[in-house]
């Protein structure tokens, strides 16, 4: 039986055909998977499906009855409900208030709290989350507040449940923990639609996979049926193999080294170093410490104790602007919260920090601004309308590019760059691993702090593995191997690998 | 990706919005009144607006780093009361820098305020706004300075009226707050520190991270708006001959409200000088016109909170738009 259908939907925005002719069937009780690069059209469909957007013709049956989807509330009524990728939850009420706020059991204006905290304990043991009904938000870690949006999808009673890159926050443990809840929902007969950039979860987790490309249809398999390769090949029309192949470099002199950083309760006892054209891996679960590790070595956040070497010479390194003139880049794992500068254009983003070296007389030269965004933008193949187009308007792998480009452009020695693909597609991450290699191969430093093992194994030369704040593990290329890494990250083991500086 | 520009509605409203207002209420004040449109009424208009113009002009930059200024009602009041009481002391230039001084200063304290106790720049700047006034109404007793006229003669340099052919303008307030928005427009659009402002309005924890002097911009950033309200202070002490801490009483909502009527977004990031000056102008219109038809205060405030309002209106309506197609 089909769940959800959709016919022949159009969508365009100004300039762009976003759907374009997209048809898609949904069986009841299924796992299907929708996958595609970035401006493929995943989200957008979603969004007509969660009334977000409106389509500009088109069908869509739920059940094998026509039906307009007009609002969120709409969809609701639909019994569709959508987990968008950035979490909509308010940190400074209950999980119970938060799941049931559009429907709080009660009368004339008054919340019965006994009844709320009720029903919230019966969801949450259905799904197994382990916390209190009236446990703050904002006490939650990321996982958990994942599973609080699930529990607010469940509690609608929706049939249908849409889950955006549910993922991309999560580490390996949470995603199992996700896997299992949605095992339960599917044996409770609903109906998900799961949009990830990871193509292991497809596999892990779907029974069908739907491809789109460029705003169409490409098809539609048993997921059973395919490999990775093929999933690939027909999202880019390319073989993956093409896409990114590790290019060994030999690491020459001692660029960074960190001695003993401390900060009392997150990290202890750091000690490693980097060299010229080495790139270098930190894994480890989220919550071990090691974004605050770098953030102090950045200057980002203060840290207790400790050195920083740079080519021999110690420094103080008390803020960003200090880091990038000792020649320090830095890429932010959240480009949204703390990566672009959305409202500013494309050219203002790559320049922004570097524009005493572009200004005379105190004013901005914007030919020299020009000539920078122009020599970045073609060697790093970004893609863009003009050099005064809003950066917003960009796919997330391009803005990838562009703050790839601003650390660039200050003229950096060693490059941080954490979860140096998160949100973005096969493309875009093939394309960022190629830049990656090129950079260290010309001799720049590379530190890559990942969630995804596998992004570490395919483009590290040699990963740190961080447990509670310590270094637990520092493993060569050779040696690499997904359970050794996570029984590192885990604290069950130590391991060094020998000959290995650290 | 965007190739082919749209150009609906949406596109002239951001671009000419603004300026179709103005023009929309002078068309109706010329029928309402003929006079509005004679030159001299209109020069009137202009050198009426300075007063808030170059106040807006600097409350341009704190709305776009994501702030406002509470405070410049009471800068400007304070900026009075110092101008009047040592013009007589020490003569014109000392008492000109003394008080454009004492509001750079009270703009730093703000900007010190936000920066290094992390206060919200509401609660920050409606404090400082108290205590400055408060401290205005030390300084002078409660009382107003008054400046004799006599005596006291090139006070009256920031409102003289000169004569150009048949036509008489106060010269001074019109040549301020041309020099104080080209430079503004320039800061705005050429400098580090306008870049770093909109980036700061953007997103604040990115600019943190891509190391721009954060802090040290926002401290720029009240500093000017002080110092911007203290020339408003000259401009009125010297059209009324006096100082005294009432009078920048509401001025602060009207340097925001020209502010916001010329485009510049409340939510940072999205700043317009010449928006800005534009609204400055419409709001000194408004009052003229409904002056000259014999609408009292109490129909010009009601006026410009519709307009207000519609201008807004329109604004979300279409942000409301391109969400739901972007």
């Amino acid at each position: 039986m089909i769940a959800i259908e959709a016919k022949n939907i159009y969508k365009s925005f100004p300039g762009i055909k976003a759907l374009d002719d997209v048809s898609i069937a949904v069986e009841k009780g299924e796992v299907h998977a929708i996958v595609g690069e970035n401006g493929a059209g995943k989200s957008t469909l979603m969004k007509i499906f969660g009334g977000l957007y409106d389509m500009d013709s088109g069908s869509i049956l739920i059940n094998g009855t026509p039906c307009e989807i007009k609002s969120i509330s709409g969809a609701l009524s639909h019994g569709i409900s959508v987990i968008y990728q950035e979490l909509n939850l308010m940190p400074s009420l209950t999980i119970a208030e938060n799941i049931f706020v559009s429907d709080l059991p009660g009368s004339l204006g008054q919340v019965n709290y006994r009844k709320l905290n009720q029903q919230t304990r019966e969801l949450m043991e259905r799904l197994s989350l382990n916390a209190k009904p009236t446990d703050l938000v904002s006490t939650l870690s990321v996982s958990q507040r994942q599973m609080v949006e699930i529990m607010k999808a469940v509690s609608h009673n929706s049939e249908i449940i849409i889950m955006d890159e549910p993922t991309a926050a999560l580490n390996n443990q949470e995603v199992d923990t996700l896997y299992n809840i949605i095992h339960k929902l599917k044996a409770e007969g609903k109906t998900i639609l799961y949009i990830s950039h990871r193509l292991r979860e497809i596999f892990d987790i779907s029974d069908r996979v739907t491809v789109l490309r460029d705003g169409r249809y490409v098809g539609t398999r048993l997921t059973s049926e395919l490999d990775e390769n093929a999933l690939v090949s027909m999202m880019v029309g390319r073989d993956i193999s093409q896409l990114y192949k590790y290019q060994p470099t030999q690491p020459g002199e001692t660029v960074l080294e960190v001695q003993n950083l401390e900060k009392e309760g997150v990290f202890s006892d750091v000690s490693f170093s980097l060299r010229e054209g080495e790139i270098v891996g930190v894994a480890g679960l989220m919550g071990c410490g090691r974004e605050e590790i770098v953030k102090s070595i950045y200057g980002l956040t203060r840290r207790d104790g400790g050195r920083v070497i740079l080519q021999g010479v110690e420094k103080d390194i008390k803020s960003p602007s200090v880091a990038i003139k000792e020649g320090i880049g830095f890429v932010t794992e959240d480009r949204k919260d703390s990566g672009i500068f959305a409202l500013m254009t494309i050219r203002e983003n790559i320049s922004v920090n570097i524009l005493r070296a572009l200004s005379r007389w105190g004013l901005i030269r914007t030919d020299m601004e020009d000539e920078l965004l122009v020599s970045y933008t073609s060697s790093m193949n970004m893609k863009y309308a003009d050099e005064m187009q809003r950066i917003m308007f960009l796919s997330g792998g391009n803005q990838q590019k562009f703050i790839l480009a601003r650390a660039l452009a200050s003229g950096c020695k060693v490059l941080i760059m954490l979860e140096p693909t998160r949100g973005i597609d096969v493309g875009a991450k093939a394309e960022i691993y190629s830049l990656l290699s090129g950079l260290a191969a010309k001799g720049m430093a590379i530190l890559v702090i990942s969630s995804e093992l596998p992004e570490i194994m395919s483009v590290c030369y040699r990963s740190l593995v961080v447990f509670q704040g310590q270094i637990t593990g520092n493993i060569l290329r050779d040696e690499m191997d997904e359970n050794l890494i996570m029984r590192c990250a885990t604290g069950n083991e130590t391991y060094f690998s020998k000959g290995a500086q650290i | 990706m965007n190739k082919k520009p749209y150009r609906g509605f949406d596109y002239y409203w951001k671009r000419y919005g603004i300026f179709a207002t103005l023009l929309i209420t002078l068309a109706v004040f010329a029928i309402l009144s003929p006079l509005s449109l004679t030159p001299n009424n209109l020069l009137t208009v202009l050198s009426r607006s300075a007063i808030i113009g170059i106040s807006a002009c600097g409350m341009t930059f704190a709305i776009c780093s994501g702030g406002f200024d509470l405070s410049v009602g009471a800068i400007l009041g304070l900026s009075t009361c110092v101008f009047a009481a040592n013009l007589p002391l020490f003569g014109l230039l000392p008492a000109t820098l003394l008080t454009l001084l004492v509001g750079g200063l009270a703009g730093m304290l703000n900007g010190l305020a936000i920066t290094k106790l992390k206060i919200q720049t509401f609660v920050a700047t409606l404090a400082m706004g108290m205590i400055i006034k408060g401290v205005a109404l030390l300084y002078t007793h409660g009382s107003k300075q008054m400046l004799s006229r006599t005596e006291n003669a090139e006070a009256k340099i920031f409102s003289q009226n000169v004569n150009i052919g048949s036509l008489q303008v106060q010269l001074a307030p019109l040549l301020m707050m041309a020099l104080v928005f080209i430079c503004g427009y320039l800061i705005y659009r050429y400098t580090r520190h306008g870049v770093y402002t909109r980036s700061i309005g953007s997103n604040e924890n990115a600019a943190r991270t891509a190391g721009i002097p954060v802090d040290r911009t926002i401290i720029i950033v009240y500093i000017v708006t002080g110092v911007t309200a203290s020339i408003s202070g000259l401009i009125r002490a010297s059209q009324l001959m006096q100082g005294s801490a009432v009078l920048g009483d509401g001025f602060e909502l009207d340097a925001i409200t020209a502010t916001i009527l010329g485009g510049t977004s409340l939510a940072g990031g999205k700043g317009n000088i010449w928006g800005t000056f534009i609204g400055a102008i419409l709001l000194a219109m408004i009052r003229n016109g409904l002056n000259m038809i014999g609408l009292s205060d109490e129909y010009q405030r009601l006026t410009i909170g519709l307009i207000l309002l519609a201008v807004l209106a329109i604004s979300g309506l279409q942000e409301l738009r391109e969400e739901k197609s972007a």
